[in-house]
């Protein structure tokens, strides 16, 4: 399979709007009937119920909803972190599970990023971002050239040599998001990447993000509890409620690329977060 | 590490080239940390006047006997007796290769039992009853069955160094390779890393710390479980040599190779903190706390 980022007419188009889900009208994620229960000491509890979501290449997709929706777990099992009680998932039509087992080789192209940062205490910044090269046996020149190429694209230039403990949390995320980003995966999965952090910077990171979606052009999965943060990136919005957790609503954000911090007064956008935020309460 | 990353000072990031743990160059907290820094230097050779000073106080002023407390300077002169008398020096490498012998043991199977116990729950919970047992007996009282079993030469204190030492490294390589941070291991299963991978990237690493805090402890006992070795069943080493000074009521000789006693051990503990300086630069414990 070709990576998108390779491809030449998904490189950046300043003020070019995209389709949402529309790049190639092909779909690169497909979850379908996905279960999740934990057996818990008070019984069984149901996660997540009938999981059905079908993700184009290319596509942004939120995954909002309250605590205990789901929305983490359902982001673990395509991350191959859980294994589903029951159903499906494929990414480019390799299972990515098999009977119960992580299918690793399905996993070639994805990219996590979690709440916390994760970065390795013991390894520099750049050593940080090139681990998953290391995994791969690309050698320590081609690390190095890559770690500093990432430094730049996430804004952090002159800091490979630095220990995460000297960073801030803003820049660890930064850190951690070029680390996901090091080997170009064509499946980004993000888990309240910057829920660690202020408002202003979030701002600023959502801005960030989106400039890195468009460069990059892969497919991201973003799980988030903020409404507004996740109309803002989203190609389409993906609500879910608990108790079991289910796919209340896909909501198309048809909002112009790239988006700005205008764009979320914009009557257009208030009136989707209001739909949202509605549905939120109605449960 | 989590709630440092929920610290607001996160805007200013990516403005300007780097300038490493940047702090505030504000010159009085600058002052303060230079201080604070300093400041042992400065202290413990302060103490160490007050003490000797109240010492000789206690002997020239108070009187008190020179058989209970021989004035400092009559001990200065019995260490340098016994240095330029040259028996010391066997005495020395003795002690200290009870000590060196018993530790490096402690080291390897604390550490090996440690890694072990800590991955494999069911072994761990089995043993678990023995090890506190063991742990919480006295260990000292068994050197006179060494001495009986393996003579009065250095192999009993070396075995008793070296169970004294291992309790430590053992139960901290157990919780080190327990607290793998659950956030790192998803990382590295994300990347789908083989099992050799996770171990020299992630595992290795994060018990390094933990591994040094048991040897930090560990050498400490070591040195008591070889010196108090030679006193209950020793025929040489530094202990030997304070029992023969007791029998022989040199007072000056006595405190003389507690002194001894004292060096080697500060001296071997700060051959630990060292390594683990240059081996884990990164860590808390060796770098201070984050900005």
């Amino acid at each position: 399979m070709t990576a998108p980022a390779t491809e030449p007419d998904v490189a950046p188009r300043p003020g070019a709007a995209r389709t949402p889900g529309a790049l190639d009208g092909q779909s690169q994620l497909e979850v379908s009937g996905v279960d999740k229960i934990y057996q818990a000491r008070r019984g069984e509890v149901h996660a997540l119920s009938n999981v059905n979501l079908s993700i184009a290449r290319g596509e942004f997709i939120s995954l909002v909803g309250r605590s205990g929706c789901g929305k983490t777990t359902l982001l673990r099992i395509l991350a191959g972190l859980l294994p589903p009680s029951s159903g499906s998932v494929t990414a480019d039509g390799e299972s990515i599970w098999r009977g119960g087992k992580r299918n690793d080789k399905a996993f070639e192209h994805f990219g996590l990023v979690f709440q916390d940062a994760n970065l390795f205490p013991w390894y520099t910044v750049a050593d940080n971002i090139a681990l998953p090269l290391k995994l791969r046996g690309v050698g320590k020149k081609a690390r190095r050239a890559r770690a500093t190429e990432l430094c730049e694209l996430v804004g952090l230039p002159g800091f490979e040599n630095a220990y995460p403990r000297e960073l801030s949390g803003g820049m660890r995320q930064r850190a951690a998001i070029a680390r996901a980003l090091s080997y170009d995966p064509t499946i980004l999965l993000m888990d309240e990447p910057f829920g660690a952090l202020d408002a202003l910077t979030r701002d600023k990171m959502n801005l960030e993000l989106q400039s890195i979606h468009a460069q990059a052009g892969a497919t991201v999965v973003f799980v988030t509890h903020s409404i507004n943060e996740a109309v803002f990136l989203a190609d389409r919005v993906v609500l879910l409620t608990p108790r079991p957790g289910r796919i209340r609503s896909v909501t198309p954000v048809p909002l112009a690329r790239p988006r700005s911090l205008e764009t979320e007064t914009s009557a257009e956008f208030q009136e989707i977060v209001r739909v949202l935020r509605h549905e939120l309460d109605e449960e | 590490m989590t709630d440092l990353v929920k610290s607001s000072e996160t805007t200013a990031a990516t403005a300007g080239p780097r300038p490493p743990a940047a702090k505030d160059p504000d010159a009085p907290v600058q002052d303060r940390d230079t201080l604070m820094k300093w400041l042992p230097f400065i202290s413990t050779p302060i103490l160490l006047v007050v003490l000797i000073g109240s010492w000789q106080f206690a002997v020239s002023v108070i009187g008190v006997s020179e058989f209970i407390l021989p004035a400092p300077l009559d001990v200065w002169r019995s260490l340098i007796d016994l240095l330029s008398g040259g028996a010391v020096w066997r005495d020395i490498w003795i002690t200290l290769y009870e000590v060196l012998v018993g530790f490096l043991f402690a080291l390897i199977v604390g550490t090996a039992v440690g890694a072990v116990l800590g991955r494999v729950i069911w072994l761990e919970r089995a043993v678990q009853p023995a090890l506190v047992a063991l742990q919480v007996v006295p260990k000292v009282a068994f050197i006179p069955i060494f001495v009986i079993w393996f003579g009065f030469g250095t192999t009993s204190k070396i075995i008793m160094a070296g169970i004294l030492a291992f309790f430590p490294i053992m139960l901290n390589v157990m919780l080190g390779v327990r607290s793998v941070d659950r956030g790192h291991r998803d990382v590295m299963r994300g990347l789908g890393a083989s099992k050799w991978a996770t171990f020299k990237s992630l595992e290795l690493p994060s018990t390094l710390p933990y591994i040094f805090a048991g040897a930090e402890v560990g050498i400490v006992f070591a040195v008591i479980g070889a010196i108090v070795g030679e006193y209950l069943g020793g025929s040489e080493g530094l202990g030997h040599l304070v029992v023969r000074s007791l029998n022989a009521l040199d007072a000056p000789q006595l405190f003389a190779v507690i002194v001894l006693l004292a060096l080697m051990g500060s001296l071997l503990y700060a051959a630990v903190t060292l390594t683990k300086r240059l081996m884990i630069p990164w860590h808390d414990s060796v770098a201070g706390v984050s900005p």
